[in-house]
Order: structure tokens, then C-alpha cells, then sequence
């Protein structure tokens, strides 16, 4: 089995190199840009009442996919899947109000930072003595699968991390006590204290970066992106999106 | 294909497969224990105890397993105004589970004891109640055995669902491994044989159980 395996992957690699040079711009350009999401994540990413993907993200997406003259396909799923979906050429591309990672640019090409904040803490308003990382030690901590508040959290010495797969599921589970606190980004926090009346921001850590996630094999299509997201800034609309979303 | 990363984590997906004994066996204990229950409720000559466990019978098989866990790990804490451990929240969502498909197992071993062995005990003189332990359950026991073991199988399988309440047991150990290294055909394939190894085991375990009990 192993020896297949590996008289096999020549022959593999040889197939990804292959269409690698066909260009991945190209295939965007003819069969479209598919896009993954996890709609769990608002602003960046929900559904509306009529169940349709709305946010940040994909307002900028399309604002990106216009200027780069392609059309968008977008698919969602959980968010631990996007990574995987995305290496076997499911999608082209994460939009997923994604951290920017040292972990992650192991696998995946990032696209200029498109928006950078901090995460927060968010706990009950009847829950005191959460405002740093370090008080989450002796805590039971909510998160969701395969993000990076998770590696975050499970950084701390004595915090009891449960990741869920949703976002929306972790605060459920904070704002029904059967976890103390969760951690994610502060401008996806503001949008849960305002749907779950009982929760609080109890405090802000550090900064990151988000940004759209592409193949490593698609350095054509992250040039394309990033210029992309530069003539959105520069014309303006960059700052309107941010205005509609975040304020 | 990457063997090693199966090797490497191999005992934390094994720490996963234990938790996922844990909560299975648990919870098998405490389903036959209430399932027998409820059957013999079920059998019940008062009307409104057969049609209590007839209700019970008709809402647990008539949910999905799933939403079942998230009203105990996300509701009971709410009625309870206590957090429930979700472990417990998890064991407590698959014993009433598999109570309500027991109980229908239970039921059709004991419909399956001909009335002769009950009237016989009778006229020796056992009471209705020492008829049930001592004549008519042990024989039903040992009839239902395989569709028990089905039972145990898919509640072994079905554990897989408490993933999405943060319990680490065999498939969230392997999710978090392949969110971590974005390898998830090997993971899973792992997980697959691992859950296989688990359930050819209980097959075998049934087997030399029923041909004991055949013996007697």
C-alpha cells in the first residue's frame, strides 16, 4: 500500500503542476469564481431572513469580482471544512472573515488584509473577572472548530476550550452558562451582544489581520484579488462597505 | 496520503475512541435499563401507564437524534437555571433515545414468550411480578439479542452526532486534528477504522454471547 502510495505521487504532483500553469485566473475567468463561506459569522457573514448569504464579505466579494470582471458561485459550509474544500479544488477561494495565520500560509495564500481588530471576550453580563486572556485559565471557553480563537484559547494553561461548529452555537452555549466565556473578533462580537440582550464584551486582545484564502498554486489569481481589493479601496467603496457593516 | 499523520495522532484519536466507548456504554446500560422499563409499562393492563410510554415511545423515535441533543444541552440548562456538564447532557440524550427503541425491542420479546410459560408459572404459583423476572424476561433476553446488539451498534455510531455539543470523542477528535493540519481524508479514514475495529468487536462479543445463552 505504501509503496503504491508513493510510486503514486509523482504522477499526482505532475497533475497539479499541470494545471497550475494552465492558470487558475484563467479557469476563474471561464467557469466562474466559486467561493466557500460559513455563514455563522456576522458581519463578516449570516443569512438574512430569507435565508440568503449576506455581510461584509460577500458585499466586497462581489465589489472584488466585478472590478476583476468574473462571477461568483458561492457555496457554504462549516467552517473547519473551508480549508480542506479549498485545497481539493472545491473552491477557488475562502471568504470567511478568515485570520491571517502562520499556520494557515502553510497551506494557503492570504490576499492583502482587508480589514485588522482585535478579538474580544464575550461573557454574561452576570460574569465577572473575564477581561484578559489569562483570566480564561479554570474557565470552560466556547469557540468554534478549527479557528483561530481556538488555537488562541487553547494557548491558555487551565482554560477548558470547547469548540462548536458553529459561532452561533458557542454563544448559545455562554448564554445558556454551559460555558463561561468565548472568544472572536470584536466587530463579530458587537453583532451577538446585540442579539443575545444577556451578553457582554468584557475585553479586547491584541490584533489581526483578515483576508480572502486561495490555493498556493493561484499566485495569478491573489494578484488579480489583490488589485482588485486596491481599486476598491482607493475608489471609496471600501469605506462605505465598512460604514454599512460595521458601524 | 499521508500515513504518518495517522500515526502521530493516533493516541488522541484513541483518547477520542475511549470517550466515545464511555458515552456509549453508559448510555446502553441506562436505555436497557429504562427501555425494559417502559416496555413493561408499554404492557401495562393500566390504560393510562401502556399510553404514557406509547407518548414517550412516539416522541423520542419521531425526532431527529441530533436536535434532541441540543434541547437537553441547550434547553434543560434553561429550565434547570444550572449548567449541565455536556457529558452528562450527551449521556442523558442517548439513554432516553435508546430507551424509546429498547423498549419496542423489549416489547417484542416478551409479546414472543408463548402464554403457556406464563400460565404454567402462575399455576406453580409465582406472582405476576416473579413470572416477569424469572420466566419471561430471561427467555425475551435472550431472543432479543441481536437486535440489542444492532441497537448498541448504531448508538455506537451515533455518538459521533455529540460532536456538535464540544464533547471530544472519536469524529471531534478527528475533526480537530484535520482543522489543525487541513488533512482530512486521512483522518477520517482513520476514524472510519477505528470505529470499524470497535463495532466488529461488539459483533463478536455477540456472537459468543448467543452461542452461550443458546447452550442453556
Amino acid at each position: 500500500m505504501k509503496r503504491t502510495a508513493l510510486f503514486l505521487l509523482p504522477g499526482l504532483l505532475a497533475l497539479g503542476t499541470a494545471s497550475a500553469q494552465s492558470g487558475c485566473f484563467a479557469n476563474v475567468k471561464k467557469n466562474g469564481l466559486t467561493v466557500v463561506t460559513s455563514p455563522d459569522y456576522p458581519p463578516f457573514e449570516s443569512l438574512d431572513a430569507s435565508n440568503k448569504v449576506v455581510g461584509f464579505d460577500i458585499d466586497l466579494l462581489n465589489a472584488v469580482a466585478k472590478q476583476m470582471g468574473v462571477k461568483v458561485n458561492l457555496v457554504t459550509q462549516s467552517f473547519d471544512g473551508l480549508i480542506p474544500s479549498l485545497l481539493a479544488k472545491k473552491a477557488d477561494l475562502i471568504a470567511a472573515g478568515m485570520t491571517v495565520t502562520e499556520e494557515r500560509k502553510k497551506s494557503v495564500l492570504f490576499s492583502v488584509p482587508y480589514i485588522s481588530g482585535p478579538n474580544a471576550i464575550v461573557t454574561r453580563k452576570d460574569t465577572p473577572g473575564i477581561r484578559k486572556l489569562g483570566d480564561l485559565a479554570g474557565k470552560t471557553v466556547a469557540v468554534q472548530l478549527g479557528t483561530a480563537q481556538e488555537k488562541l484559547v487553547s494557548g491558555v494553561k487551565g482554560a477548558n476550550v470547547k469548540s462548536f461548529n458553529l459561532y452561533t452555537d458557542a454563544a448559545m452555549a455562554v448564554q445558556t452558562r454551559q460555558a463561561q466565556a468565548m472568544v472572536l473578533h470584536k466587530v463579530v462580537a458587537n453583532s451577538f451582544v446585540k442579539v443575545y440582550p444577556d451578553l457582554k464584551i468584557a475585553g479586547t486582545l491584541g490584533s489581526l489581520d483578515t483576508s480572502f484564502a486561495m490555493r498556493k498554486e493561484c499566485g495569478d489569481l491573489q494578484n488579480r484579488v489583490n488589485a482588485a481589493l486596491i481599486q476598491v479601496r482607493k475608489s471609496g467603496d471600501m469605506d462605505k462597505l465598512v460604514a454599512k457593516w460595521f458601524k | 496520503m499521508d500515513f504518518n499523520l495517522i500515526v502521530q495522532n493516533l493516541p488522541f484519536l484513541l483518547q477520542g475512541a475511549l470517550m466515545t466507548v464511555k458515552v456509549t456504554a453508559l448510555s446502553l446500560v441506562l436505555g436497557v435499563i429504562g427501555g425494559t422499563l417502559v416496555a413493561l409499562a408499554r404492557l401495562s393492563p393500566l390504560r393510562p401507564l401502556s399510553w404514557l410510554a406509547l407518548a414517550f415511545i412516539e416522541l423520542v423515535r419521531g425526532t431527529p437524534l441530533l436536535v434532541q441533543i441540543f434541547v437537553i444541552f441547550f434547553g434543560l440548562p434553561q429550565l434547570l437555571q444550572h449548567p449541565i456538564n455536556e457529558f452528562w447532557a450527551g449521556v442523558a440524550a442517548f439513554s432516553v433515545n435508546s430507551a424509546a427503541y429498547v423498549a419496542e425491542i423489549v416489547r417484542a420479546g416478551i409479546q414472543g414468550i408463548p402464554r403457556g410459560q406464563t400460565e404454567a408459572s402462575r399455576s406453580l404459583g409465582l406472582s405476576p411480578a416473579q413470572t416477569m423476572r424469572h420466566i419471561i424476561l430471561p427467555q425475551a433476553f435472550t431472543r432479543v439479542l441481536p437486535p440489542l446488539v444492532n441497537e448498541a451498534i448504531s448508538l455506537l455510531k451515533n455518538s459521533s452526532l455529540l460532536s456538535a455539543i464540544s464533547i471530544v470523542e472519536l469524529t471531534r477528535a478527528g475533526q480537530l486534528v484535520s482543522s489543525r493540519t487541513f488533512k482530512p481524508f486521512e483522518m477520517y479514514l482513520a476514524v472510519s477504522l477505528i470505529y470499524l475495529a470497535m463495532t466488529l468487536f461488539l459483533s463478536w462479543l455477540a456472537r459468543r454471547l448467543e452461542a452461550r445463552w443458546q447452550v442453556r
